[in-house]
């Protein structure tokens, strides 16, 4: 079961990948399908953006729990790490705690290359510590 | 018979284990007859190849699905970017990762070739767009050797590429209009580019298809010319459709001209009838005092010698009406003329007008004005239609004048054409050049008079405006570049 932050959930909305809402000034983002398409990524992006991002002041940060995925396909990828609707977000964190997210967010993150300030961990409390630094 | 029983259950082992050996794990020892002793070594041997059988299977699984990601990986190597490693949820997650890492190289391979054959690395892609260009495109190397030419160029010229390639580029220009070899391709090779040249392409079939040619210098990494990129648009129809409109001018302008002639026909039929009158009043008078003349020898030498310079008048000016009044498709631009002795000849069939109508007529005309280049005709034509507007303009107008002055400032030859009749309101002044516009009565004017006045001004190179105010008149200046003329 992915984890979910400790504090007091806001504006928690459900897309096609799973759960976004912001905890502790972050937006959180649960995937929670096993396979993560094109469709998806855009939807999440859209319901982000249309429900999310305005509220949040100051940096834009996203973290992603991706502990659940197994697959990701070419199309998405290459979206999140090109489409410039991805460009509302400042700094991206992946969480993943197994062989099969972390190859995931490796490739990801070195092939192909987000324009995002992003890094991958498998601690979360790390993940909004680095999130939250300047 | 107990001995025998045990050396046969020491044979089904022995059976067994060598089974084993082989990889076949599916016998087991039979322990139920067997001594306590031969029982427990029995069960223990089968509890043993159980455990081998396990590895034994899972070292099979692991293999099959290593050669699952070799076959997928050779696939992909061989360029068949559809092969997959087939991932079952049962497998472990070591494996799951290491095929979904295998599958997500293989997929962003392909997208990265997909890529590569749809940007403009691509060659097919290149050759697509220079094949889909509607202009003429050729390539050749520094010495003008055709080495690339486009679908478009062929097709114009009607050549098949091989006719082309690797043959220099003046085959495809009109004999005069080589341009690069020699002189014309060391000039390109030292501006760099040269831009909509007006040059004649010549088919295979021999036709002429005129083209605008510009080319530019290629060079490669090392700064060096490594050849020449000439692109060429097709004019035929841009040409045609010119020379048509030019035609329509043409006849426009003639059908003015006709008009102005028909309203100047009253001051024309003044000019011829003087000079008449004069020739039928010495033959009237003549004959009627014939005994009286007759023996006048230097009377009669007099008279016939004013006759005959009537004549030449009369001839003279049928002659200009016939050199004005005719088309000018062969009057090319290029004539070099005097100003004034076209404001002369156009005296000849207005200036009976101008003092019918009591006009004071006055010229200022600067002295040693170059010569224009042009048509004399369409200038006699701009002149007859300011005279013929500010005589209609001066209309019941008390002291009327007409002042034309011409001369020279910085570099332009100025003519101004002014009167002092009835002028223009503020609002027509921005219509007068308009085609159709006049303030005249029906019937009276075509309207066409300043539009073609504009046209030919324009043809001239020059500029022409008007200022006028109303009740005191309206002038016209025109100003024409001074050509340097050889």
């Amino acid at each position: 079961m992915p984890l979910r932050g400790n504090n007091v959930r806001l504006y928690e909305t459900k897309c096609k990948v799973g759960t976004v809402y912001i905890e502790d000034g972050i937006i959180w983002e649960i995937q929670e399908a096993s396979l993560v398409n094109l469709e998806m990524s855009m939807d999440t992006i859209e319901t982000i953006t249309n429900n999310l991002i305005d509220k949040i002041n100051g940096k834009k940060l996203l973290l992603v729990d991706m502990r659940n995925v197994k697959k990701q396909t070419a199309e998405s990828r290459k979206f999140v790490s090109t489409d410039p609707s991805t460009k509302i977000i400042d700094k991206v964190a992946l969480l993943t705690n197994n062989p099969i997210s972390k190859t995931i967010a490796n490739f990801f993150m070195g092939i192909n290359k987000p324009l995002i300030e992003i890094k991958m961990f498998s601690n979360k409390q790390n993940a909004v510590n680095w999130l939250k630094e300047k | 018979m107990v001995r025998q029983k045990s050396n046969t259950q020491l044979e089904e082992i022995l059976q067994v284990i060598e089974n084993c050996l082989n990889d076949d794990f599916s016998k087991k020892i039979e322990s139920s007859q067997s001594s306590n002793e031969l029982a427990r070594i029995a069960s223990g041997i089968n509890n043993l190849i159980e455990k081998i059988s396990k590895e034994y299977d899972s070292k099979i699984s692991i293999d099959l699905k290593i050669e699952q990601i070799l076959i997928a990986l050779q696939r992909a190597a061989a360029g068949d970017f559809s092969a997959s490693v087939e991932i079952e949820e049962t497998s472990s997650d070591y494996f799951i990762a290491l095929a979904s890492g295998v599958n997500m190289l293989i997929e962003e391979i392909q997208m990265k070739m997909n890529d590569i054959m749809n940007t403009t690395v691509s060659i097919n892609f290149m050759n697509l767009i220079i094949n889909s260009m509607i202009d003429i495109l050729i390539v050749t190397d520094s010495s003008g050797i055709i080495k690339t030419i486009n679908n478009s160029a062929l097709t114009l010229l009607g050549y098949e590429a091989e006719d082309l390639i690797n043959k220099h580029i003046d085959l495809v220009f009109a004999k005069s209009d080589y341009y690069l070899n020699g002189i014309g391709l060391l000039e390109l090779l030292n501006t760099k580019r040269v831009s909509n040249l007006q040059r004649i392409f010549i088919t295979k079939n021999g036709e002429r298809i005129p083209v605008s040619f510009s080319a530019s210098v290629m060079y490669n990494k090392d700064n060096c010319v490594s050849g020449i990129v000439c692109i060429a648009q097709d004019r035929s129809i841009q040409e045609k459709m010119e020379a048509e409109a030019r035609l329509r001018e043409i006849q426009l302008l003639s059908s003015s001209k006709l008009a102005t002639l028909g309203e100047v026909a009253t001051g024309v039929a003044h000019e011829i009838n003087q000079p008449l009158g004069y020739i039928s009043g010495f033959i009237q008078n003549f004959e009627m005092n014939f005994d009286h003349y007759i023996n006048d020898v230097e009377w009669i030498k007099d008279k016939l010698k004013k006759s005959f310079k009537q004549v030449n008048r009369i001839d003279k000016i049928i002659r200009h009406l016939r050199i004005f009044g005719r088309k000018d498709i062969d009057d090319v631009m290029t004539q070099q003329f005097n100003l004034e002795s076209v404001l002369d000849d156009t005296m000849l069939i207005i200036s009976q007008r101008i003092r019918l109508r009591n006009i004071n007529f006055i010229k200022d005309i600067e002295d040693d004005l170059p010569v224009v280049k042009g048509s004399p005709n369409q200038m006699e034509q701009v002149f007859l239609n300011f005279f013929q507007n500010s005589i209609d303009a001066l209309e019941n107008i008390s002291n009327a004048e007409i002042r034309i002055q011409i001369y020279k400032d910085k570099g332009f030859l100025i003519i101004k054409f002014s009167d002092n009749g009835i002028g223009i309101t503020k609002d027509n002044l921005d219509k007068i050049f308009d085609p159709f516009f006049t303030t005249k009565e029906v019937g009276k004017g075509t309207g066409l008079g300043l539009s073609i006045v504009y046209g030919i001004i324009q043809e001239f190179h020059g500029s022409i405006t008007c200022d006028s105010e109303i009740n005191k008149g309206a002038a016209f200046t025109i100003e024409l570049p001074i050509q340097e003329t050889k």
